[in-house]
């Protein structure tokens, strides 16, 4: 067999094995089932979403500074709300505005980062008349005969083009079908990427989560154990005053979760994956503007993007 | 129901209870006035028909999704089991709220002319909706610069007990995508007020007093474009939707 014909063949093989046909869905890929109409019936719920696995992902996105105004706040709640159980401690707050209105208000920032989080700890996502959830690849995903393979990130091609059903899979899935994934060709250029950004959270910013590969192993941050305290003495406080908790954080008195996030998603160390918030939704042009001007002289690539 | 959502249902089921098809009327639906027709920044121009269609809507915290349809002669709400289904035919309106049990609602309308752009129905007029028995009621009153709506004890509503009286006043006139609704407005209640800009495709609302946050005023931002709504409120709700 002369040299020509072995490269052929050897290139058709490489081609048969990494999936490279017309018809296969560049991975990762979206899979989306039609459900029919439950004839008046309650609609199935949206799972939960992983409390443990959303805290640690929103841990990760946010700057030293504004973990430690996290403590901070959860301290000075929980101080609040143990003066006022007690007969012989003051309420030092403002007795017009309840201590845990209070604390609402002065997270508000995070709750979008909060809420991204969540969506994305989530295995499949639901609304009413369709299901949707994410894998590697169609053959990983085990892709049902009544199931669409899509692939996730468009890579900048138009919604219009999609099939009714992925188009409303899409904003079901939201926090992945709108994320970024961005390299920034060194370690160290990426660690401070993700810090610029990472400050901009919970201000004016589109973002809502960066997260790099040791994230998403979901390594704890190094004041886990300060914040997970701080938030224990809360929620104690909110049961002794019969508060529920609106926007489960309970997650943030536990201890960090094991394992990895987001198993479909590989990122190299010089990788960031960027979640926008939900009120970004059909903005990444905005995102990517947003990205661009954090990175300032440094090139960003885009390696995957809606 | 989240203030979220129940904020974009209100904002829906305000445009949808003025349909024009009054008791007598012929059930005509917006003919799209010129405020309809105005620039949209960021937009890419003018989308007279931004808001005819069927929507699918999320929001954060426990409403997730709602679906909204809406068209020259109908309006649809659905959340979960709720459901409120407004329809035009003929000379005939009707209104049914259902949760999971059909109520339906009596209404009836004397129109008059507004121009609200590119809600596919019109908004102008004099309204009054009540019970079947009579012992809950609401009446409406919608024009160009100003409103007026009042409740009588109205239970089970998505929006919880309607009761009071709420009087907007517009301000200032601005360009916008809802004609004659585009402008400033000051909205009071006995329980505070709601500053309200409509400009351009923007929706801004400040509400004190009204807010589940005490102490600090609740802001809520909604912007349409292209097929797609986004909103925002201060207490870090968000909310996302697209025409289908």
């Amino acid at each position: 067999m002369g040299r020509l014909a072995s490269f052929v063949i050897a290139a058709a093989a490489l081609a048969a094995v990494s999936g490279t046909r017309a018809d296969v869905p560049q991975a990762p890929v979206l899979i989306v089932r039609t459900i029919p109409a439950a004839g008046g019936a309650k609609a199935p719920a949206n799972p939960r979403p992983d409390d443990d696995t959303a805290t640690a992902l929103l841990l990760a996105s946010l700057s030293p500074e504004k973990r430690a105004h996290l403590v901070e706040q959860m301290a000075y709640t929980a101080a609040r709300l143990e003066g006022r159980l007690s007969p012989v401690v003051e309420d030092l707050g403002d007795d017009a505005v309840e201590p845990i209105a209070e604390f609402r208000h002065d997270i508000a920032g995070i709750v979008p980062s909060l809420n991204a989080a969540q969506s994305l700890s989530l295995r499949e996502w639901r609304m009413p008349g369709l299901a949707a959830r994410v894998a590697a690849s169609c053959a990983e995903g085990t892709v049902a005969p009544d199931e669409i393979c899509s692939p996730l990130w468009r890579d900048g091609a138009r919604d219009g083009e999609l099939p009714k059903v992925v188009a409303r899979a899409r904003l079901l899935t939201w926090a992945v079908s709108q994320s970024v994934v961005v390299d920034l060709e060194s370690v160290e250029v990426t660690e401070h990427m993700a810090g610029a950004l990472r400050a901009k959270i919970g201000t004016s910013s589109l973002i809502a989560l960066v997260l790099s590969t040791d994230d998403l192993a979901l390594r704890p941050t190094p004041d886990r154990e300060e914040i997970r305290a701080s938030a224990v003495r809360l929620g104690r406080a909110m049961a002794a005053s019969h508060i529920e908790e609106e926007h489960h954080l309970e997650g943030i008195g536990r201890t960090a979760p094991r394992g990895r996030a987001l198993a479909w998603l590989s990122l190299t160390p010089s990788q960031l994956f960027v979640v926008p918030r939900l009120s970004a939704f059909g903005r990444p042009r905005e995102i990517e503007a947003e990205i661009e001007s954090a990175a300032g002289a440094t090139r960003a690539r885009w390696v995957r993007r809606p | 129901m989240n203030i979220l959502a129940a904020t974009v249902l209100l904002g829906v089921a305000v445009a949808a209870n003025g349909c024009s098809s009054g008791s007598g009327n012929t059930g005509l639906g917006n003919d799209g006035g010129v405020g309809g027709g105005g620039p949209i920044e960021g937009c890419g121009g003018a989308d007279t028909n931004a808001i005819a269609g069927t929507w699918d809507l999320l929001s954060t915290g426990e409403s997730t999704h709602v679906k909204i349809a809406v068209d020259a002669t109908s309006f649809t709400f659905v959340h979960g089991v709720q459901e409120l289904t407004f329809k035009v035919t003929g000379g005939t309106m009707s209104l049914v709220w259902k949760e999971p049990v059909a109520v339906p609602i009596t209404v009836a309308n004397t129109s008059s002319a507004l121009d609200v752009g590119a809600l596919p129905l019109a908004v102008g007029g004099d309204w009054t909706f009540s019970s079947a028995d009579a012992t809950q009621s609401c009446k409406a009153t919608v024009r160009a610069a100003a409103l007026t709506a009042s409740c009588n004890d109205v239970q089970a509503t998505p929006l919880g007990a309607l009761s009071g009286t709420i009087i907007g006043e517009r301000t200032a006139s601005l360009p916008s995508l809802f004609g004659d609704l585009g402008g400033v407005w000051h909205l009071a209640s006995g329980r505070g007020t709601i500053d309200v800009t409509v400009s351009s495709n923007e929706f801004k609302a400040v509400s004190n007093g009204l807010g589940k946050l005490s102490g600090h005023p609740l802001t809520f931002n909604v912007k349409i474009c292209n097929g797609t709504l986004t909103g925002t409120t201060s207490d870090g709700a968000e909310l996302a939707g697209t025409r289908q």
